[in-house]
């Protein structure tokens, strides 16, 4: 049988000491990392601590960074990430609080479903029907994907937001309530995206894709995120930086084409263009920027040609008369998520 | 070879120095570039907050300008290729790029789904052949250890990028790093967000982002960072200041476009690549480096 | 000391729904207890469906059909009482999942799809695509969550403390510190799962390691019919990972090295949708004759083609992915060599219609604030073999019919209490392992335990084998006696928590071999090659297994011929 190096990183919850130690688990082709570290456990070092149950990534328990990215041990094959003589890395998951060796505190990914309040909230003094409510099948397709979600973590590990700001509810949750957003049971539509349109929520989002890629299972929560903040936007819910600045963006490609650099973010941080005075007072990074000259060059106005101006013009006029936008939306979503899902 | 070149709206606004090194660079090399100057902003999935399919139709109109011209798209913006490889790949829906093609007709263009866009970092592997891309190094660049950020868009979501077709794009950074000859420092957020994108919405969180990875690199012993894309050089290099302050550290790390890394490496003059122009003084670099 | 005033063990789909039943009841303070996250519950890995004749596919289905299929899957010993209740009950169950939002797949006109299933006559599996335990599990937790349940999660029941047949509460290990405690309760509901761990090949989850059954059997409660189990049939060759029942449901043909759809020979009528235990008998019969698959011969073949690439990307997405991620194998490109892999327990803790604990003996004594339900209860609904679908609407149906009956019963409980002397078993256990020092590793005996039950103790059993494997089981136990654990640290040691669970393993295994060892007949999930058929005469009972110093003392049980609202289906062949 093959032999395979491992560096797991451990860590001692009565020491508090993390460390690496290093092993060597043989393996058949076609065995996962889960088996590999059961193989040490059972034979090695009874003492080596992870979460694991199903074996078939399902139960969502044994995610875990494996050669630095976030995913199930059990669904990960020896053969498909070995590198000739290197060592497999093994880690906890990232963005959580390590108890021991493998194992994390995972109620900070989890409070943020309840934060969502992510289950179904019926039509208020209403009772449902004798038997089943119908569901559109295109609504069902529209979301059952995010119902796959196996609660892992791997997404909220990867996120490279939660690692700035442990507060986001994550990709995970978002794409929870994405699914009650569009699930006509559900009454809370609504409310649903103005709470996700605050702080913490879809507009903090980076659109990194980390989560996408970290999905063991067919989620795609960044998409989902991205099709809630269409939503919100188109049930009039703007009063947010995320919205605006959309818009704004928006409206500068509208005018020349071009991103309109009065709203680059280094000059909407707060700050108008002509308040230079204003902006020199504002921080010493701002200061080093107007000497760098990227404010003037940002302020020179630049766009696209003038024939590529008017048929630009021509395509928002268009679209933005086009009839059932809303459908012709879902319609780009649905090309996106269906190609996704052939992928993965 | 010849491109349909769609240089971004960061290079034509406030990063100039990016625009002058790509043109410097590929007049060094032979590649023809031929500006779309009638395209549109890709909408660098901010417009596609509001509106995908506005977004999409933007795109779809550049794809189609590139191949009227009958030549490959190529970008120089991770943003941009990302967007673009994306909108290929939601093109790919037949009943979807036939709407699309409405609105695009009353312009005479049509997308056909005959042009795969490339970013600069891939056309210097995949388009010159390696002898000669090699012996364009005139100045190697040996001194220095320089670690590689990529920008998500050029790395995510793999299915779009051609990862599968061309596998050394995963790494095309380190690739060029190497071809410089100067050394590959990695770390953990070599191929993470910037933070860019919510720099305007959450300003705190974009700056730790930011500055962390920064701090990170210059840990691992980096003497700057290279970046295929102006967005992440906004907020690694424009904001680094403020950056410094969010997560509470001196950095000073010189942030490099890729063709300032290129053209140094060819003999370009640094006058000449923009690099005056960074909010990171490059000098104390440029000197580490021997150059000048 | 801990103190609820009902206490729910388990957390799958029968704890859960048991939990949200008693929660309805604000005063009683209801609290769960698991030993694993309630979302990483085994139920989560059913996939195919949820029975119920909903007739949205068609208009012929009843639950008296529902009741007649499941009544002639278990080869006839089921319960009758038991399955008319879990046909007639399963629509409404449905619809009130569905009304807290499960995600059930649908018809183009809006209404819950339903697929053919093996042994049902109508298309009545209630389906999520090929997920539909985990849409079950989910929905849930999201109503436990919602209502503010108390979940005490990764906590580890280790006895159950009963008190003149009256139930007092359990002593328990909180696995992340160390600490042993006691929950005293009036009602204690065990849906601690099945038992499949304790062979080599098998479709269960880690957990599945009959805990609560054990904990019953050790508190003098006799374990009901626990030599049937069934082996699943299309079980991913190797790893024995399960490939949904649904491949078949939606057109999926099972064939041999010749390429024949060997299942003719076998179930003409109903083909690859005979019952579990039929097709993997027959699977097992073209493997044993040399007929298998692959380098090993040790499978058969599932080909995908006949359903075509649209339909299995749709209805059967987990199962596309499963041969991919852990056989290297595209269905959509090549056939998947599968071979039988234990499934599920039919037997378990004896209980009636609505949950309570029943000693089943003459008296038919209960244990007063004792329920079970789900996979490690036996109502007996299943008899001697389950058909697929039936395990959901069990836990559902029978979760919730315990919840009520405990809401009912608990305001007239007498207070309980826990003495010290009831935690001595567990301290002695924990201290045990933890200072233990004996040569032997309890990876080992868990290898040794899990082959000689697949090889022995499986599809086909003989007298010879069955000896062979009480033999080696007692050479196991011994052993078991002189293992030392690596990890002597107290926060979350799962060194010990596996090792308490092969005792467990150790223990329920010696009543399987011995209750399969007795029924010299062969019957649903167990065959005896050296009485091949079926015996009504003698064996259409239930085995009731008592703990003994000696090991199992064998009693057994009449079968319950006496549905409320119909005559009951007499006794007849099984053919398909």
């Amino acid at each position: 049988m093959p032999k395979q190096d491992f560096v797991i990183e451990r860590y001692d919850p009565v020491t508090e000491r993390s460390y690496e130690q290093q092993f060597t688990a043989e393996y058949e082709p076609g065995q996962t990392v889960l088996d590999c570290l059961n193989g040490i456990k059972w034979a090695q070092d009874g003492t080596l601590s992870f979460r694991w149950s199903c074996r078939h990534a399902i139960c969502g328990s044994c995610a875990m960074k494996v050669n630095g990215r976030s995913m199930l041990a059990c669904k990960t094959q020896v053969t498909d990430i070995v590198k000739r003589g290197d060592p497999i890395r093994v880690a906890p998951m990232g963005n959580q609080k390590v108890v021991k060796d493998l194992v994390v505190d995972i109620s900070n990914f989890l409070d943020a479903f309840e934060r969502a309040e992510t289950w179904l909230q019926e039509i208020p003094d209403q009772d449902p029907p004798s038997r089943e409510y119908h569901t559109a099948k295109e609504e069902f397709d529209r979301w059952s994907h995010t119902a796959t979600c196996i609660h892992c973590g791997a997404c909220y590990s990867d996120c490279t937001v939660v690692a700035a700001d442990p507060k986001f509810l994550g990709p995970a949750a978002l794409a929870k309530a994405y699914r009650f957003v569009f699930d006509s049971r559900d009454s809370q539509k609504h409310e649903r995206l103005e709470f996700l349109s605050e702080k913490h929520g879809i507009w903090d989002c980076t659109r990194c894709f980390m989560c996408i890629e970290a999905c063991p299972k067919d989620v795609l929560p960044m998409d989902a995120i991205m099709e809630l903040r269409t939503e919100a936007m188109r049930e009039g819910i703007t009063n947010n930086h995320g919205s605006r600045h959309s818009n704004a963006f928006r409206g500068g490609v509208r005018k020349r084409g071009r991103l309109d650099e009065a709203t680059l973010p280094i000059l909407s941080a707060g700050v108008r263009l002509g308040a230079i005075p204003e902006l020199i007072g504002y921080t010493p990074g701002a200061l080093r920027l107007l000497k760098s000259r990227k404010l003037i060059m940002a302020a020179k106005r630049h766009g696209a040609n003038r024939e590529g101006r008017r048929q630009i013009r021509r395509i928002f006029d268009e679209v933005e008369a086009e009839k059932a936008r809303s459908a012709v939306d879902a319609e780009a979503f649905a090309a996106e998520r269906s190609s996704a899902l052939m992928a993965h | 070879m010849k491109y349909a070149f769609w240089p971004g709206c960061v290079s034509r606004g406030a990063a100039p120095e990016l625009y002058t090194a790509t043109k410097a660079v590929a007049e060094h090399i032979g590649m023809e570039l031929v500006e779309l100057e009638a395209a549109a902003c890709t909408g660098a999935g901010i417009i596609s907050d509001g509106d995908p399919y506005l977004q999409d139709v933007l795109n779809a109109r550049t794809l189609a300008m590139a191949s009227k011209l009958g030549l490959p798209l190529i970008d120089i913006c991770s943003t941009c290729i990302g967007v673009h490889s994306l909108a290929v790949e939601k093109l790919e829906n037949e009943e979807y790029r036939a709407r699309i093609n409405e609105r695009l007709a009353p312009e005479g263009l049509e997308y056909t789904g005959d042009t795969k866009p490339r970013h600069l970092l891939w056309a210097l592997f995949e388009d010159l052949e390696d002898d000669r891309l090699r012996s364009l190094i005139k100045r190697p660049l040996a001194e220095l250890k320089l670690g590689p950020f990529y920008g998500c868009y050029i790395l995510r979501p793999e299915r779009v990028l051609g990862f599968a077709e061309h596998p050394h794009r995963r790494r095309s950074l380190e690739s060029a790093i190497e071809l410089v000859g100067a050394s590959v420092v990695t770390y953990d957020g070599m191929t993470k967000c910037c933070g860019f994108p919510i720099l305007t919405t959450n300003k705190r969180n974009s700056l730790a982002m930011a500055g962390g990875h920064v701090g990170e690199a210059k840990d691992s012993g980096a003497d700057a960072l290279v970046t295929p894309c102006p967005l992440c050089h906004l907020n690694l290099d424009a904001q680094q200041y403020d950056a410094a302050r969010v997560v509470h550290r001196k950095l000073d790390l010189p942030i490099l476009h890729l063709p300032q890394l290129i053209g140094l490496a060819m003999g370009i003059e640094p006058d000449k690549l923009g690099l005056d122009g960074h909010v990171v003084n490059t000098k104390p670099l440029l000197h580490k480096a021997g150059v000048r | 000391m801990l103190e609820h005033g009902v206490l729910i063990v388990g957390s799958g789909l029968a704890g859960m729904r048991a939990a949200l039943e008693v929660s309805e009841d604000p005063d009683l303070d209801v609290a769960l207890l698991t030993k694993v996250h309630p979302l990483r519950s085994h139920s989560g890995a059913a996939q195919g469906g949820i029975a119920a004749s909903l007739n949205n596919s068609n208009d012929e289905d009843s639950w008296e059909l529902h009741m007649y299929d499941t009544v002639k899957g278990a080869d006839f010993l089921a319960d009758q009482d038991a399955a008319e209740i879990l046909a007639r009950e399963a629509p409404e169950n449905i619809f009130e999942l569905e009304h807290w939002g499960c995600a059930f797949s649908r018809l183009e006109n809006g209404l819950i799809a339903q697929r053919r299933f093996g042994g049902h006559t109508q298309p009545r599996a209630v389906y999520a695509a090929d997920r539909t335990g985990h849409a079950l599990l989910t929905v849930l937790f999201e109503q436990l969550f919602r209502r503010g349940v108390k979940v005490y999660s990764e906590w580890y029941a280790l006895d159950l403390v009963l008190r003149d047949n009256v139930c007092q509460g359990i002593v328990v290990y909180d696995i992340l510190t160390g600490q042993i405690d006691a929950i005293a309760a009036k009602a204690v509901l065990f849906a601690t799962g099945g038992y499949g761990r304790a062979f080599q090949t098998t479709t269960n989850a880690a957990a599945s390691t009959g805990d609560g059954i054990v904990m019953a059997y050790r508190a003098g409660i006799p374990l009901e019919d626990m030599e049937f189990v069934q082996f699943h049939p299309t079980g991913l060759q190797g790893s024995g990972i399960l490939l949904s029942e649904a491949a078949r449901g939606e057109g999926a043909h099972i064939l041999n090295a010749e390429g024949r759809r060997f299942m003719e020979d076998y179930a003409p009528e109903r083909m690859e949708l005979a019952p579990r235990d039929i097709v993997a008998r027959a699977e097992q019969t073209e493997i044993d004759e040399g007929r298998g698959v692959t380098d090993k011969k040790d499978s058969v073949f599932m080909d995908f083609s006949p359903i075509g690439e649209e339909r299995i990307r749709y209805a059967l997405p987990s199962v596309l992915h499963l041969a991919r991620d852990f056989a290297g194998i595209d269905p959509l490109q090549a056939p998947v060599p599968i071979q039988p892999t234990a499934h599920y327990s039919m037997g378990g803790i004896p209980c009636d219609v609505d949950g309570m604990v029943r000693l089943k003996d003459q008296n038919d004594r209960p244990i007063v604030g004792f329920y079970a339900a789900g996979e490690c209860s036996c109502v007996s609904v299943h008899g001697a073999n389950r058909l697929g679908t039936n395990s959901l609407l069990e836990a559902v149906v029978f979760g919730r019919r315990a919840g009520r009956a405990i809401r009912t019963a608990v305001p007239d409980l007498a207070p309980t209490r826990i003495e010290e002397g009831d935690l001595q078993r567990a301290v002695a256990e924990v201290d045990g392992l933890l200072k233990s020092d004996g040569p032997e590793r309890a990876g080992a005996i868990r290898q040794e335990l899990r082959e000689v039950m697949m090889v022995d103790c499986g599809v086909f059993r003989t007298r010879p084998q069955l000896e062979n494997c009480l033999r080696m089981l007692k050479n196991l136990q011994e052993r078991y006696q002189r293992i030392s654990i690596d990890d002597k640290g107290w926060q979350f040691n799962t060194d010990l928590v596996e090792a308490i669970e092969l005792g467990h393993m150790l223990e329920y295994a010696e009543v399987i071999v011995t209750g399969a060892l007795a029924r010299e007949e062969s019957r649903g999930g167990h065959f005896r090659k050296d009485f091949p058929t079926r015996d009504d005469q003698r064996w259409h009972k239930h085995t009731l297994a008592y703990r003994t110093d000696d090991g199992p003392r064998l009693a057994y049980a009449d079968v319950n011929m006496q549905p409320q609202y119909r005559d009951p289906f007499p006794l007849e062949e099984r053919r398909y």
